[in-house]
């Protein structure tokens, strides 16, 4: 099968390209640097099967970044997994100058490339016309396409230049000599940028018009006072929308659950099998489920407000500030992403160039609170707080000591940030240095179903690591079953219970008792489980209380056996605890190794468990 | 002069690039801070007045201060 490999200028839509054509939809996003990763998907086009690969984005071919590196390694078919039959080279019509720059790199190395000469639109729009054949020939004959990635347009010419490529054999590329030096020096960066400024002279028809739209809004998006205004107002609104559209979302799966759940317990006999389905999956993997809406919403405003172009501006905007706090502006990403999840969260922290300070955002970025943690928090606050106070008359207690939590959260990982700045990196340059792109409209088709992705891989993680977890904590609270004459529940004579009551003393101090030991066990491999888990160690469903709904059921419980300093302390730990397994995993990925996940591991611990026992202490 | 001592809304030509840094230089270069190049300064980010917000030739580049500070610039005209 052949593989064509997408190059081109941070921000050219290369992504869009890339979506279009293999209509796997993954993301577009309008953020310098957004590609952490190269991404796969495949076409077919006259029957012929074609891979596509899309690579990080380079200004030119002298490499910096690790990401650079990649994109370096493809164009002169040194990479080590693959080489690329073809290249296509995706310029933005709207910014020709650097784009033509590397497209003459290109040119010198001998690399072969198609050009897709995108948002033609756009350019179109403000008036920009070109002489495309010139352009073609100054560079050697290339085919020159214009395309509108985003809405498909000039994909089929694109792809048939892109044949006829394909067809003509790789050939070793002979780099002239002492390139790699050469690409450095000034001299020659001057000369050739001569050249382009030419070329460009040469082939334009008709100039293209300010982008007056990017300078209007710019001028109150980073306005003095606006500014700051819009950015807390952007950030208070999304957790407010977020809550409102969820809502309603989680009520109805709430209910399928337990419209399952109630069937189930008729239709089977009791026993094993219907232990195991409702108590043990169904609450497992539905108490889960629950949060989907949630996540879906979460990143579908990240993705609109990146592919917008506002998260370069909010870099911008919080920059200086950040940085006083030991982190980038480009950290907002990271920082913003880890609260639907830390995962994407610490792999977008490739975006920050400086090494040590993308170490330092990745091992706080966990500490914001992630969607994961929401089930727990929303449980503990039923418990603690009363739902029927009103501040100033609307604003409801639970809401604001949700958003206290986030609060606290982003507090703790800017804290942290401060203190690993100050003592392991003090004298470490960072770089701004961004460049800010103009605004697109997103399209919302591409941010929905970059969201629903997201969503689907939340629901195959509760089909398989939270089913497979639900099953065994099922299985240990079960077996191996009370003796006879028993007189206490049935989960007292459990391994679960053997397990947490193995570990209670460790965390006694805390107040926690051997049921919340036992519940906090299955939680390191993902925090949500914490609630299911309760829930097993309880019972609940067996339980007679007012409430009919499990949460209901489960938070009555709660505040019937427990005080308030040991809820106040669990709440606490939910904030700093190492967690999850999957966070675990993504840092080893990232930082090459297993020492940042393990002093990732140990600080969190630590402050979890100090944190934890100051509040039990404060509230009892 | 240096860039961070820019004036708002008035253009400047690049002089050169202090090699203090080479990986901070050729950042810059391949950004488009070229010797020659006009430049300028659109506006300083709220309340700090750092970072600072530039035009370069076609694109916009946000720097802090003290990126700014390694570019010596001239005034057109």
């Amino acid at each position: 099968m052949s593989l064509i490999a997408l190059i081109g200028l941070p921000n050219s839509g290369k992504s869009a390209l890339f979506n279009s054509l293999t209509k796997n939809r993954q993301r577009v996003a309008n953020f310098p640097g957004i590609t952490v990763e190269k991404k796969y998907g495949s076409l077919q086009h006259k029957s012929r099967d074609i891979n596509v690969v899309d690579l990080p984005g380079v200004y030119t071919l002298d490499v910096s970044t690790l990401d650079e590196k990649v994109t370096k390694d493809y164009i002169f078919n040194k990479a080590k997994e693959e080489a690329a039959d073809a290249f296509v080279l995706v310029v933005d019509a709207t910014n020709l100058k650097k784009s033509i720059y590397l497209a003459m790199q290109l040119k010198e190395v001998g690399q072969k490339f198609v050009m897709a000469l995108n948002m033609m639109d756009l350019a179109e729009k403000r008036g920009q016309e070109l002489n495309l054949e010139i352009l073609s020939q100054r560079l050697g004959g290339v085919k020159i396409i214009p395309t509108v990635a985003v809405e498909g347009k000039g994909l089929d010419e694109l792809l048939d230049a892109i044949e006829s490529e394909l067809s003509t054999p790789q050939k070793e590329l002979e780099l002239p000599k002492d390139f790699q030096k050469q690409i450095k020096e000034l001299t020659y960066i001057k000369e050739k940028l001569k050249i382009v400024d030419t070329l460009i002279n040469e082939i334009t028809v008709q100039k293209i018009k300010h982008d007056s739209f990017t300078e209007k809004l710019d001028s109150y998006v980073l306005h003095p006072i606006l500014g700051p205004v819009i950015l807390l107002t952007t950030l208070i609104l999304i957790f407010q929308v977020l809550f409102a559209w969820s809502d309603p979302f989680m009520g109805g799966i709430e209910s399928i659950f337990e419209f399952l759940a109630s069937t189930i317990t008729e239709v089977l006999p009791k026993g094993l099998l219907q232990s195991l389905i409702v108590e043990g999956i169904i609450a497992g993997v539905g108490g889960i489920l629950v949060f989907l809406p949630h996540i879906v919403f979460l990143f579908m405003i990240i993705y609109f407000l990146e592919d917008f172009g506002y998260l370069g501006r909010a870099a911008f905007l919080l920059d200086f500030m950040m940085r006083k706090l030991g982190l980038p502006g480009k950290a907002v990403v990271p920082l913003l992403s880890s609260h639907a999840c830390a995962i994407p969260g610490i792999m977008s922290a490739r975006i920050i160039e400086n090494p040590a300070e993308r170490l330092i955002t990745m091992m706080v970025s966990p500490l914001t609170a992630c969607s994961a943690r929401l089930p727990v928090y929303t449980l503990l606050i039923a418990v603690i707080v009363p739902s029927n106070v009103k501040l100033f008359g609307f604003l409801g207690l639970p809401g604001l000591v949700l958003f206290g939590l986030y609060m606290f959260g982003i507090l703790s990982a800017f804290l942290v940030a401060f203190i690993a700045k100050k003592t392991y990196a003090p004298q470490s340059a960072s770089y701004l240095l961004m460049e800010l792109p103009p605004y697109r409209m997103p399209k919302i088709l591409n941010v929905v179903r970059g969201a629903l992705q997201k969503g689907w891989i939340f629901v195959k993680k509760a089909g398989t690591v939270i089913l497979v977890l639900s099953i065994i904590i099922w299985g240990l609270v079960t077996f191996p079953g009370p003796p006879e004459k028993a007189e206490m529940p049935a989960i007292h004579y459990s391994y679960a219970a053997m397990v947490g009551k193995t570990f209670e003393p460790i965390f006694r101090p805390l107040g926690f008792d051997w049921k919340i030991t036992t519940a906090l066990i299955p939680s390191f491999g993902a925090r949500e489980v914490l609630v299911a888990a309760m829930g097993t160690v309880y019972a609940v469903e067996g339980e007679d209380t007012e409430d009919e709904s499990f949460i209901g059921k489960l938070s009555e419980i709660l505040a019937k056996n427990y005080s308030l300093a040991t809820l106040m302390s669990l709440l606490i730990w939910f904030v700093f605890s190492p967690q999850c397994i999957a966070t675990f995993g993504v840092m080893k990925k990232e930082t090459n190794g297993y020492k940042m996940p393990i002093i990732f591991g140990a600080y969190t611990l630590a402050m979890a468990y100090g944190f934890s026992y100051i509040t039990f202490l404060i509230f009892s | 002069m240096t860039l961070n001592e820019a004036v708002k809304n008035k253009w400047y030509t690049i002089n050169s690039i202090s090699e203090e840094s080479e990986e901070l230089q050729s950042r810059f270069i391949k950004l488009g801070f070229i010797p020659g190049a006009k430049v300028l300064l659109k506006r300083a980010a709220p309340i700090f007045q750092d970072p600072l917000l530039f035009q370069l030739e076609d694109s916009q580049i946000a720097l802090t201060r003290a990126e700014a500070k390694v570019i010596e610039i001239k005034e057109i005209g």
